[in-house]
């Protein structure tokens, strides 16, 4: 349960740090509409692929023989051996997630980023505030519903995964989706609700901390 | 171990992020467009890999280096006669066939939807959100949830014709949604005065629906069904436990990975989903683009096109 949580904040925090960027880029260094629109979709495209085929994509990538291996030992001859760990560990684990789940941070981020008013941005900057001032007293708090409304999806989403968990995980690493999926199956089905339902009321408390920290009221 | 990574990771993140923060657009571009770059391989590297690998020879294996690339040895092995890709080949028929049915209904409830969010009714507010809902609720629990009714009702699961009910169900639940936005979107774009010129020229309400409103609006319908059948056919999670003994194309192609010896046509099994997928979004994108191209030089109106993005409005909606 401990690590669920944990690893749902790490790849939602994750998300955040990627996915803002590329939706700052798209939305506001992106001149021409057709391009933003075109890049957008190149960015949202692999939304419609199959999840299990997107996990199923890591395993030449991460495994002992993989890209990054072959990259490390065999090219660049940064380690002697094929790190073994790259596969079947928590790490891949994080990294497939944010690959799977970044694009429900980018897309709300986006719009909000995109419908922003450039009179504000403007003003402040006339004003004399610096681009850094800039940013933080009138691009992030206006692009912050955007913002919130990725965590929520990122977060709920990852705690309730199990597919990912269990492919890359190697059946070596449980999370609370993998817990609920072999209480299921052994069949142990009152195991199974309990467990489910602690993970409801987790997530809910996670959504109201989010609500109740972002003051999303005011801000809307 | 592990911590070094993330903190490489880390700190490599942090680069694009502050530039962002503190440099002006001007300045900050280049490192961006770096970054999307870098991102855009993030996304598609992987199925890349997967592409590349699933050309191999017959002695391919599932990791790299590849071996004798170019040949479509394993693609020739999905019409094998093999008992593993005759239930292979059968759940991609199942699969395309639930997806139909999928397509159709939410088409039709979207269209319904969307007509009747153009005013106000009484709880309208908490339908809005009842429908958004299924797209935060983690499938997993979705299936958990249902598998249990059925299993209190007395249902078979995946026994015969009603055993599909269940799966289209949670499917058309799972896409509703995101053709739902697509409605709305294009309601929100709708220009209600032709409606009342028919009207007004004596028209019935069928009349003017099937003549004026339909017409102006099938893209959207097309779209939403499109959407529909896309979702449906790449969703696993929400099907998972409720399945039965019908195993749609992502669930077959899980119990491979989970069971079975691992061999390189589940990459080219994955190329083919993918391509089917890239081919309905550009079949979609094809049809928009034509539409939207039509309506602008009848209208001359900038601003079409955009619609296709249903989150676009998922978010301006959800942060209203």
């Amino acid at each position: 349960m401990k690590d669920t949580i944990f690893r749902s904040l790490l790849v939602t925090a994750l998300c955040i740090l990627i996915g803002y960027p590329i939706a700052f880029y798209l939305a506001r260094c992106v001149k021409t509409v057709k391009f933003q629109i075109a890049l957008f979709i190149v960015v949202l495209a692999p939304f419609w692929v199959a999840y299990v085929v997107r996990i199923i994509a890591w395993l030449p990538v991460l495994g002992r023989q993989g890209v990054i291996n072959y990259f490390l030992v065999d090219v660049l001859h940064l380690v002697g051996e094929p790190i073994s760990a790259l596969f079947y560990s928590t790490f891949a684990i994080t990294l497939a997630l944010v690959q799977l789940y970044v694009l429900f941070m980018v897309t709300p981020i986006f719009f909000q980023l995109a419908t922003l008013d450039n009179a504000a941005i403007e003003a402040a900057r006339d004003l004399g505030a610096t681009p850094g001032k800039v940013f933080r007293e009138v691009i992030f708090p206006l692009s912050l519903p955007g913002v919130l409304i990725g965590c929520i999806f990122v977060f709920v989403l990852v705690m309730g995964e199990f597919a990912t968990v269990r492919i890359i995980g190697g059946g070596t690493i449980q999370s609370v989706g993998t817990l609920v999926n072999d209480y299921y199956t052994i069949p142990d089905l009152p195991a199974a609700a309990a467990a489910a339902t602690i993970l409801v009321a987790v997530m809910t408390v996670g959504v109201a901390i989010l609500l109740r920290f972002s003051k999303i009221r005011e801000v809307v | 171990m592990t911590y070094i990574w993330y903190l490489i990771a880390l700190v490599l993140l942090a680069i694009p992020f502050a530039s962002m923060v503190f440099l002006p657009i001007s300045k900050s571009k280049p490192v961006l467009v770096i970054f999307f770059l870098i991102f855009i391989v993030f996304m598609y590297g992987p199925m890349l890999t997967m592409g590349v690998l699933s050309f191999q020879g017959p002695f391919g294996s599932m990791t790299l280096p590849a071996k004798d690339l170019g040949s479509l040895h394993w693609f020739t092995e999905l019409r094998s006669d093999s008992s593993l890709m005759v239930g292979v080949r059968d759940g991609i028929s199942k699969s395309l066939w639930i997806s139909l049915v999928v397509a159709a209904i939410t088409a039709f409830l979207s269209l319904s939807l969307g007509m009747a969010f153009r005013r106000q009714f009484r709880g309208g507010g908490i339908l809005f959100y009842a429908i958004l809902l299924s797209l935060m609720t983690p499938g997993l629990l979705l299936s958990l949830g249902l598998s249990f009714l059925l299993y209190y009702i007395g249902f078979n699961k995946g026994e015969g014709t009603m055993g599909y009910l269940p799966i289209i169900g949670v499917q058309a639940v799972w896409a509703l949604p995101f053709g739902f936005l697509v409605m709305m979107s294009v309601f929100n774009r709708y220009d209600a005065r032709a409606e009342e010129a028919a009207r007004d020229l004596g028209a019935s309400s069928f009349t003017t629906f099937r003549e004026v409103t339909l017409p102006l609006i099938w893209t959207g319908v097309f779209g939403a069904g499109l959407f529909g059948f896309t979702l449906a056919l790449n969703e696993f999670e929400r099907t998972f436990l409720i399945s039965g003994a019908i195993n749609t194309l992502p669930l077959k192609l899980y119990i491979i990975t989970s069971s079975s010896v691992l061999r390189p046509y589940v990459y080219s099994l994955g190329v083919v989903t993918i391509i089917i997928s890239f081919l309905l979004i550009g079949v979609f994108l094809l049809v928009s683009a034509v539409t939207g191209r039509k309506k602008d030089l009848a209208i001359e109106e900038d601003g079409s096109g955009v619609d296709d993005l249903p989150s676009m409005s998922a978010a301006t909606a959800s942060g209203d």
